[in-house]
C-alpha cells in the first residue's frame, strides 16, 4: 500500500475507533504508531512515540492548561457566578427579557474566568434556571438560554479549545486569546438581541406568564444600594482584569496569567470563606485529572500529526483540491460545514485533534491567517455542542438540572434560537476577519 | 464517562480474595502517584507566581522556573494517568456504545475488555521505548536550564514517565479483567 493509503486508512480507522467509544488518546496514539511503523520502520515508530510522550509537551507553554483549569475550578467553587447573575438581573430589570439577558451577561463575564463551556453550563444551570422559572419563564427558554450562552466559555478567553488549537497549529495562544474578546462580546450581544426579539415577537416561547416579561424582579439584591452591587462585582472584575489585562497588556504569558489568576481566585475564595481544605484538595485533584486527560490527548495528537505528515496525505489532499480548482472560499465553507457536522457526533477536542493536522497545511498554503482560522474553527465546533444528537453542552445542562421533568429534547428546542444566532455570528466572523484580528494587531483579509 | 464502569463499582471490592492484598497495595500506589501529581501542580502554580513576583517586584526572575514547569507538566500527566483512568475521566465518545449497553451488556463488556487490553499494550510500548531515553539521560546527566546556574536533571522526569506508563498498563489490565468477568458471567449480566 502507498504511504498516502496508509495515512488515509489510519485517518478512517481513528474516526471509527473514536466513535466506538475507545479512549481517544489510546486510539490515536496506537494508530499513529502502527501507521509510522508501516510507512517507515518499527524503530522510527518507537522513537517518535517516545518523543511524543516525553518531549512533545515538555514546555512551560503547556502549563497553561493546569493553571487555567485550577483557576476555573476555584471560581466555580465560589458563588461568584451567582453574584454576577444577581447583579446583572438587577441592572437589566427594566428591559423585556431581562433575566435571559442577565444569564448571557453573567455567562460572558464568567467565561473570562473559566476555560470551558462545561464549567459555565453547570454553574448557570444551577444559578439561572431556577431563578428564570421562578419568574415565570418557560422551562425550554430557561435551559435554552443557559445552554446557548455557555458556549461563550470557549470563545471568551481563557479557553481550553484555544489552547489546544494553538498547540496543534503552532499559533500563539496569547494571540488566540486576544482574538476571542471582540467576537465573544459580539456573540453575547447577539444572544441578548435574540432574547429581546423573542420577548417581543414570541412571548409565548419565553414566558408562561406574561408578567414575567414586564421586568419585575424579586431577587436577593432587590433594593440593594449601588455600593453593595459594586462590592459584589469587585472580585470577578479584579480577576478578569488580571487575566485579560495581563495577557492583552503584554505583562503575562498565558501560563503566567493562568498562574496569577489561579492565585487570585484562590485568595478570593479564601476571603469569601467559600473554600475548605477538603474542597481545596478536591479541586487540586480534579485539576490533575483534567490536565492528564487533555495533555495525553495532545501527546497523541503530536504523534498523529507526525504520522500524517510522513504519509504525505495532507499534501496529496492539498494537490487534489488545487487541481479541482476550488477557490479558498469553497474550501473554507466545506471545512466549516464538516466541522459542524462532526460536532454533531464527536466532542470538540477530538474534532480538533483529528481534523487540524490535516487542514492547517492546506490553509497555510493559501496564506490564511491562522489566528482567525482558529477563532472561526472554535465557533463552528461550538455550534456542534448545541446540536443533536451529541450536544455536549446540552447534556451538561441536563445533568445539572434539578427539575427532571425537563427533557433533553426541551433543551435542544430551547437552544435552537441561540444556535441560529451562533451561525449568524460565525458568518459575521468569517466575512470580517478584522473583528478577530484588530485587537491582536494583525491585518488580514481573504477577499 | 462510560456508564458501564460507573454502574459496576461493586466488582472492585468483590474481586477474588487471592489477588486482594496485592490489589490494595496497587491502589495505594496509584493514589500516592496521584497525590504526588496534585502536589506537583500546586508547586507549579506557586513557582509561576514566585517567578512573576520576583520579576515584577524585585526585577529578578527566578532562574529555572520555566524549565522546571515544562518538565513538570509531563510528570503530572504520567503521575495522574492511572488515577484518571481509574476514575474513568479520560476522554471518550461513548454515545453509540451506550446505546447497546442496555440491550447487550455482555457484548459491551467484551468490547471494553478489548479496549482496555489495547490500552495496556500501548502503555507497555511506551515503557519499552522511553526506557532507553531514561537510561541515556541518567548516564549522561542531561539537564535543562543554564549551565552552572540552574541545572535541572531530566532523568527523574523520564523515570516518572516510565513508572506512570507501567502503572497505567496494570490499571488497564485490571479494568480489562473486570470487563472479561462481566462478559463471561452468566445470568446476572442482564440484571
Amino acid at each position: 500500500m502507498s504511504d498516502v493509503g496508509i495515512g488515509a486508512l489510519c485517518f478512517l480507522a481513528s474516526l471509527v475507533l473514536i466513535q466506538s467509544g475507545m479512549n481517544i488518546g489510546v486510539a490515536l496514539m496506537l494508530l499513529s504508531f502502527v501507521g509510522v511503523w508501516a510507512i517507515k520502520s518499527l524503530a522510527v515508530a518507537g522513537k517518535l512515540l517516545a518523543s511524543s510522550v516525553s518531549t512533545s509537551i515538555a514546555s512551560d507553554a503547556y502549563a497553561v492548561i493546569p493553571m487555567f483549569v485550577l483557576m476555573g475550578l476555584f471560581v466555580s467553587a465560589t458563588n461568584m457566578g451567582r453574584d454576577t447573575f444577581d447583579v446583572a438581573a438587577l441592572v437589566l430589570r427594566r428591559i423585556r427579557g431581562a433575566l435571559g439577558m442577565a444569564t448571557v451577561a453573567a455567562n460572558a463575564v464568567f467565561a473570562a474566568c473559566t476555560g470551558t463551556t462545561i464549567a459555565s453550563a453547570s454553574v448557570f444551570t444551577k444559578v439561572a434556571v431556577p431563578e428564570m422559572m421562578r419568574h415565570g419563564h418557560t422551562p425550554r427558554f430557561s435551559v435554552g438560554v443557559v445552554a446557548g450562552s455557555s458556549v461563550l466559555g470557549m470563545l471568551i478567553p481563557p479557553s481550553i479549545l484555544m489552547i489546544i488549537f494553538g498547540v496543534i497549529a503552532n499559533v500563539s495562544i496569547g494571540d488566540l486569546f486576544t482574538s476571542g474578546i471582540l467576537p465573544g462580546i459580539v456573540l453575547a450581544a447577539a444572544f441578548c438581541l435574540t432574547i429581546l426579539l423573542l420577548a417581543y415577537l414570541r412571548p409565548g416561547f419565553v414566558a408562561v406568564d406574561p408578567t414575567a416579561l414586564k421586568g419585575e424582579y424579586h431577587g436577593p439584591l432587590e433594593g440593594a444600594s449601588r455600593w453593595r452591587l459594586i462590592v459584589k462585582m469587585l472580585p470577578i472584575v479584579v480577576l478578569v482584569g488580571i487575566v485579560l489585562g495581563g495577557i492583552y497588556g503584554g505583562f503575562f504569558t498565558p501560563t503566567e496569567a493562568g498562574g496569577a489568576g489561579a492565585l487570585t481566585a484562590f485568595v478570593i475564595a479564601l476571603v469569601r470563606r467559600e473554600l475548605t481544605l477538603k474542597i481545596f484538595w478536591q479541586l487540586a485533584l480534579e485539576t490533575g485529572r483534567v490536565t492528564a486527560a487533555i495533555c495525553f490527548l495532545l501527546m497523541a495528537a503530536a504523534l498523529y500529526s507526525q504520522m500524517l505528515t510522513l504519509s504525505g496525505l495532507p499534501y496529496t489532499v492539498g494537490q487534489w483540491l488545487q487541481q479541482a480548482e476550488l477557490g479558498f472560499f469553497a474550501i473554507l465553507i466545506g471545512y466549516l460545514v464538516v466541522l459542524i457536522i462532526l460536532g454533531c457526533f464527536l466532542d470538540s477536542v477530538s474534532i480538533m485533534l483529528i481534523v487540524l493536522p490535516f487542514v492547517i497545511p492546506l490553509f497555510e498554503a493559501f496564506g490564511t491567517n491562522l489566528v482567525w482560522l482558529g477563532l472561526i474553527t472554535i465557533i463552528a465546533i461550538e455550534i456542534g455542542l448545541l446540536t443533536p444528537p451529541l450536544g455536549l453542552a446540552v447534556f451538561v445542562v441536563k445533568a445539572n438540572l434539578e427539575d427532571q421533568r425537563i427533557t433533553t429534547w426541551d433543551i435542544f428546542m430551547g437552544t435552537m434560537p441561540m444556535t441560529i444566532t451562533m451561525v449568524v455570528v460565525l458568518v459575521i466572523c468569517v466575512l470580517f476577519p478584522w473583528l478577530s484580528l484588530v485587537l491582536v494587531g494583525q491585518k488580514w483579509g481573504w477577499w | 464517562m462510560s456508564s458501564i464502569e460507573q454502574r459496576a463499582p461493586q466488582n472492585e471490592q468483590g474481586a477474588p480474595a487471592s489477588g486482594a492484598p496485592l490489589l490494595s497495595y496497587f491502589r495505594i500506589f496509584t493514589q500516592a502517584l496521584n497525590i504526588a501529581g496534585t502536589l506537583l501542580i500546586l508547586i507549579m502554580a506557586i513557582a509561576v507566581n514566585l517567578d512573576i513576583g520576583g520579576r515584577d517586584f524585585f526585577n529578578h526572575p527566578i532562574p529555572g522556573v520555566t524549565e522546571f514547569i515544562g518538565l513538570s507538566i509531563v510528570a503530572v500527566v504520567f503521575l495522574q494517568m492511572a488515577n484518571t483512568l481509574h476514575e474513568d475521566r479520560h476522554v471518550s465518545n461513548d454515545i453509540i456504545i451506550r446505546l447497546i449497553a442496555n440491550s447487550h451488556p455482555r457484548l459491551t463488556a467484551a468490547i471494553y475488555a478489548v479496549f482496555h487490553m489495547i490500552g495496556a499494550f500501548l502503555m507497555v510500548i511506551i515503557v519499552i521505548y522511553v526506557w532507553p531515553i531514561l537510561v541515556e539521560h541518567y548516564q549522561r546527566g542531561y539537564y535543562a536550564g543554564t549551565a552552572e546556574v540552574v541545572e535541572i536533571k531530566i532523568w527523574p522526569f523520564m523515570a516518572v514517565v516510565v513508572i506512570g506508563a507501567a502503572t497505567t498498563a496494570v490499571q488497564f489490565l485490571l479494568d480489562a479483567r473486570r470487563m472479561v468477568m462481566q462478559a463471561v458471567r452468566r445470568g446476572t449480566a442482564d440484571a
